[in-house]
């Protein structure tokens, strides 16, 4: 899942609600979010990540990160979150599947 | 250069990406860096993020930056009840909230709060610019044509 441009309080019930929808309606259980698209991102995207992580381990499964930019990086530094989520430097290729953008 | 603005803004999430284009524009004509301009955004994002969430019941609130003398000073003004909850440490991955004020203390350099029980709550960040090598003087900006 590929998300786009900038995360905070106006734009993450957007990204929250199709989390929601993504994980409703498939089975999935590992996520992998390419962030390189996404420009800024407060703590209420952090909430989002951790909201969807959080279901994806009730399921078994795992929610990652891949290709952060510098600005995001930086969140998940300071909140300690780079330890909770897996961080993938690059996007791993094969892992695409979808584009909702935010 | 020295610049000042104040921007009064409803209390409502659309205008948090607003404060960060002004403020971002300021600070990058200035040759302040990407990171340290990508810091005070972060910062301002969750104090303004505050605001509107906790700064009811009045239907605005202000922020009032100053950018000059190697620094830049953000204050973000509510009127709300003014009670915000000062956690020690980040809360556990399993809880979702209580991060913004720790996150805005690890990227400036100086905070501080003035809460007013039921009047408001101000926030001022402050942070010493980190500018471009090369480009310390001002108005170095090209003129699109003549």
């Amino acid at each position: 899942m590929a998300v786009v441009g900038e995360i905070d309080l106006y734009t993450a019930p957007r990204l929250q609600a199709e989390f929601a929808r993504l994980l409703q309606e498939s089975t999935t259980n590992l996520v992998v979010i390419d962030m390189s698209g996404v420009e800024f991102c407060d703590s209420t995207g952090m909430n989002v990540l951790l909201s969807a992580l959080k279901r994806l381990r009730e399921r078994g499964g795992a929610l990652e990160v891949a290709g952060p930019r510098p600005a995001v990086r930086k969140i998940l530094q300071v909140t300690g979150l780079d330890s909770v989520f897996t961080v993938h430097e690059t996007v791993p290729e094969e892992l695409l599947t979808a584009e909702p953008k935010a | 250069m020295d610049i000042e603005f104040s921007l009064a803004l409803p209390r409502e999430a659309i205008g948090i990406p607003m404060v960060r284009r002004v403020l971002g524009d300021s600070l990058r004509s200035l040759h302040v860096t990407e990171n340290c301009v990508s810091d005070i955004l972060l910062a301002v994002s969750e104090a303004c993020g505050n605001a509107v969430r906790y700064g009811g019941p009045a239907n605005r609130y202000q922020v009032e930056a100053a950018i000059g003398y190697g620094r830049c000073d953000v204050r973000i003004i509510d009127k709300g009840r003014g009670l915000m909850r000062m956690p020690e440490r980040y809360p556990s991955p399993d809880l979702e909230n209580g991060r913004g004020i720790l996150i805005m203390r690890a990227v400036v350099d100086e905070i501080f709060f003035d809460i007013a029980p039921g009047q408001g709550t101000t926030v001022h960040l402050s942070k010493r610019l980190d500018v471009e090598e090369g480009a310390r003087a001002p108005g170095r900006r090209e003129l699109a044509s003549v």
